[in-house]
């Protein structure tokens, strides 16, 4: 049956300590004879080492004092600049992308547009949006 | 984390255990992912 019955949803708790022991012992035995569950536990092993940095009132716990300049440290000297960039939340990140994309459409639409206009053609996008047009001088 | 269990939590907040279960299992999903866009964690 354990073998069956994955113990995906069961595995924040478990690293965090939150199960009974039978519940514990159950999970822990799946995890031996199965290689996903083992995979999606050794991804949320590292959450409580995390966790623990939390004070109970929402501030970092007293950490060593180094730890924040070794941690930066750490961070200059293993990550170029240009791969420093910031991700957003996933959901979010899609919806940034599509605006990007949106944004970046509309620039060349008006870099095109620009470039007919002032090459003296009639710019037909314009025209149809009925927009005046700016007098090209000639 | 003060390592309650499950049941204990449910308790506290007059919850059933099934949603206290779920409300770990998702917020800890999060956490994770957030640390990994934050690259953080890999």
């Amino acid at each position: 049956v354990n073998a069956i019955e994955h113990v995906g949803d069961s595995l924040a708790a478990y690293v965090l300590g939150a199960l009974e022991d039978d519940e514990s012992a159950r999970v822990r035995a799946h995890l031996a004879g199965c290689a996903a569950c083992r995979a999606e536990h050794a991804r949320m092993a590292e959450l409580p080492a995390m966790l623990d940095l939390i004070g109970p009132d929402g501030a970092p716990a007293a950490a060593p004092e180094h730890l924040e300049g070794a941690v930066l440290a750490g961070f200059a000297a293993t990550r170029p600049p240009a791969r420093r960039r910031r991700r957003v939340w996933l959901p979010g990140r899609a919806a940034l992308v599509g605006a990007l994309a949106g944004a970046a459409a509309t620039v060349a639409v008006l870099a095109v547009a620009g470039v007919f206009e002032a090459a003296g053609r009639p710019c037909g996008w314009r025209a149809r949006t009925g927009r005046a047009r700016r007098p090209v001088p000639r | 984390v003060e390592g309650l269990k499950l049941r204990e939590i449910a308790q506290r907040l007059g919850l059933p255990l099934g949603t206290v279960k779920s409300r770990v299992h998702y917020a800890a999903q999060g956490l994770r992912l957030a640390l990994e866009e934050l690259e953080v964690l890999s």
